[in-house]
């Protein structure tokens, strides 16, 4: 018998099993899409809350001595500060940016941060040794000072690079620095309140000439502004494009868990001794049963890239890197479905594909980041992540989000085929040393 | 012509020794039954004649090939009919005769015309449309057979096919299988517990229990082999009593007793039985209400055999 015929026996067993079908297909796309929605808000709140330090670098594009020297050169005449109502070290944007806000306890519990040059930071980046840059640029702090002390909007600007893999913490750092950023622009307007009413007060006659003489660049019409952008990259994801991936990628390996059922299930309804009767050896039922898991992995990942992208919004990225990611990760996954089979059958017993369903599974969640991205696991669970099928799929989908070229991912789709010979390979020594075990009787 | 020999077949399940060093043979064209109760190492035997099994001693030659060098001397001609039903039950009937036809290497107008004929044997092609799920157990029963009949093999082996069905399947079932070996000249080894298939269908009987063959022949060598009981049971109007004393006379006669208002005579093998009896009553001045002769069977050879009785 042609092995073509012993697929399409298996595909429309499967087919023709509505339950399973909706339990392998439709499952998914609920989960996800009930995770989807409830994680938009949880990301958009919780930020920090139970997440372990990340790693940024602070660049200084300025010279806080010479920009406070400018500063106090240029508003001699400065009502505030020749009275002693301001401090300039109260209002210096160096001190609160370092030691009010960075050094915050709470903030320290997340952020860890180290000064260092461009191109130290740039080094830092590449290296995955940091999530992220912040830039402070030239003029940071003679411009927040000029705010605090005038009614001047000078634009102080903090730009963000962000490295993709660290997309989670880098969402929490972007809405701890907004929040920063906001903070700045609510004391810049009560400030402008504060000189405004002494103005009005006429507390001190020559103010509105201080104002009227401060340079036009002081009071230009612009805040606080927080730029971001992905480190040497186009594109950053959302968290619900990150979750759309890691739930994917996780419920491709039920399949490998209802593939790795399915040759004892077939001994138990007796089809398999039928089938060795008639010739059939067990070495086509297995490869059959690879060839069926795969093609459900590639139904199940199309099914639920097309439902996010139509129904949810979810851009997956680069078609191309979709494609041959799904191909070799549902060959894995046969594989994968492959060797279990053999082992339930060798067993002749469910445990292990039960075991697989329920630890293993979990396992590879865990650590190849489908339940919280791998940045804010603990290093050592992190490290295990080339380990997972399900992780190296996280890392080809979200690479295809961030449009990155297909040979970013060569090393995954190497991994992840290596990964695949080897289980077959495994299979088939075992359908050997194990002869009389994996037999259909 | 000599189709199928087993010789000294043996096969042990870690404990349980199975089947013990068994020689049996069947020849072109014969229904060959075998008998046993449950656990008498049939299925067991069967399996290994099927190639699901390898022996752990002996040999199965089948048309002087061994199959246990070669199980595809025998494959390609053996159509295979398990005790369980083993059918993919979320296709349909024609699907599962589709799928196994391709299976025994048919294909094109000749597999669609064993699907036909086939289904047509079975009783089932009115419904061939329909998932197999939906049958019900005689249905079932049928296409079962019907799977291993689609490559027009010269040796069908049935495990208990009838197994858990309705009288009118079961009928249908025992009809097929004679028209098979009648008009088609197909050989089958028949195996069941029950003695009642066997003696109707079955040219030749092979006696299993406990992993041996303990009787061999055809059901009237057997019986006269064995020397089972005959049973009779008879009613009268009254006087029960001196019927039972004048009954003991008969020389054939080894127990009468009276139970549930019958007397309950067992005896040896004699054709004079049953005149003996009439005339020993007719000495008497009673009335015979009814008579119930039980010819010895299968049943009494296997329970004068081992001392228990087949069903057990």
């Amino acid at each position: 018998m042609r092995l073509g015929q012993l697929i399409i026996k298996d595909i429309k067993n499967i087919v023709y099993d509505v339950k399973s079908l909706a339990i392998l297909i439709v499952m998914p796309v609920v989960i996800m899409s009930i995770l989807g929605v409830a994680l938009k808000g949880v990301f958009g709140n919780e930020s920090g809350s139970g997440i372990t330090s990340m790693n940024i670098a602070v660049v200084k594009q300025y010279d806080a001595a010479k920009e406070i020297e400018n500063f106090q050169s240029e508003a001699e005449g400065n009502a505030l500060i020749n009275q002693g109502d301001v401090l300039v070290e109260d209002i210096n944007l160096d001190r609160i940016f370092f030691e009010e806000f960075l050094e915050n306890k709470e903030i320290q519990e997340i952020i860890t941060y180290t000064v260092v040059d461009e191109t130290k930071a740039k080094e830092l980046i590449e290296t995955d040794e940091i999530a992220a840059i912040v830039y402070l640029p030239e003029g940071f702090v003679y411009d927040g000072l000029v705010n605090f002390t005038s009614l001047g909007r000078n634009k102080v600007k903090i730009n963000i690079v962000t490295h993709q893999d660290y997309a989670f913490s880098n969402q929490i750092l972007i809405s701890i620095l907004e929040g920063f950023s906001e903070k700045l622009n609510i004391e810049k307007a009560r400030n402008s309140a504060f000189i405004g009413d002494l103005i009005s007060k006429g507390v001190n006659e020559h103010i509105g000439d201080i104002v009227a003489n401060l340079p036009e660049n002081m009071i230009n019409n612009t805040e606080t502004i927080l730029e971001h952008k992905s480190a040497n990259r186009q594109k950053s994801i959302t968290s619900f494009q990150y979750y759309a991936t890691a739930m994917m990628s996780m419920f491709l390996l039920y399949s490998a868990a209802f593939g790795g059922k399915a040759i004892l299930s077939e001994k138990h309804e007796y089809t398999l001794a039928r089938l060795s009767v008639t010739g059939i050896s067990i070495e086509k039922v297995v490869i059959s049963n690879f060839v069926r898991v795969s093609l459900i992995c590639i139904l199940q990942s199309s099914f639920m890239i097309i439902y996010s992208n139509v129904v949810l919004g979810i851009e997956w990225g680069s078609l191309i890197t979709i494609i041959i990611g799904t191909l070799i990760m549902s060959i894995t996954v046969g594989a994968l479905a492959m060797l279990l089979s053999v082992i339930t059958l060798a067993t002749g017993s469910f445990s292990f594909a039960s075991f697989f369903e329920f630890a293993i599974i979990q396992f590879m969640a865990l650590v190849g980041g489908s339940f919280l991205p791998l940045e804010v696991l603990p290093e050592a669970i992190g490290n295990l992540s080339f380990l997972s099928i399900s992780g190296l799929g996280i890392k080809i989908y979200t690479n295809a989000m961030y449009e990155l070229p297909l040979s970013a991912n060569i090393g995954t789709y190497t991994l992840l085929l290596s990964y695949a010979v080897v289980l077959v390979l495994i299979a088939f020594i075992m359908i050997k040393v194990n002869g009389k075990k994996v037999k259909a009787c | 012509m000599r189709l199928l020999t087993v010789k000294g077949l043996d096969k042990k399940f870690k404990t349980v020794h199975a089947v013990k060093g068994i020689d049996f043979h069947i020849e072109q064209g014969e229904i060959l039954g075998l008998l046993g109760p449950n656990g008498a190492g049939k299925s067991t035997t069967i399996s290994m004649i099927s190639t699901l099994l390898k022996p752990d001693g002996g040999d199965i030659i089948y048309n002087n090939e061994s199959i246990i060098k070669n199980p595809k001397a025998i494959q390609e001609n053996l159509g295979y009919v398990p005790q369980e039903i083993a059918l993919y039950p979320m296709l349909s009937g024609r699907e599962n005769l589709m799928f196994w036809g391709r299976a025994y290497g048919l294909k094109g107008s000749t597999l669609k015309k064993a699907v036909s004929e086939v289904s047509e044997i079975i009783g089932i092609d009115d419904r061939l449309k329909d998932k197999v799920k939906t049958y019900s157990g005689g249905m079932q029963r049928r296409l079962n057979i019907g799977v291993a009949l689609l490559h027009n093999p010269e040796l069908i082996i049935m495990d208990e096919p009838t197994v858990g069905i309705d009288p009118q399947s079961r009928k249908h079932i025992l009809d097929t299988v004679l028209h098979l070996n009648k008009d088609k000249g197909m050989t089958v080894i028949y195996t069941s517990h029950y003695m009642e298939e066997v003696e109707y269908l079955c040219n030749r009987i092979c006696i299993m229990d406990q992993g041996k063959i303990i009787a061999e022949g055809t059901k009237d060598e057997l019986v006269k082999a064995n020397n089972p009981k005959t049973n009779i049971h008879i009613k009268i109007d009254r006087d029960m009593e001196s019927a039972i004393v004048k009954l003991k006379t008969i020389e054939s006669v080894e127990t009468v007793i009276e139970e549930e208002e019958l007397i309950k005579i067992i005896s040896k093998q004699d054709e004079q039985l049953f005149k003996n009896i009439i005339q020993v009553i007719g000495e008497l001045d009673v009335t015979i209400l009814s008579m119930d002769i039980q010819e010895p069977d299968l049943e009494s050879v296997f329970l004068s055999l081992t001392g228990r009785v087949l069903r057990d």
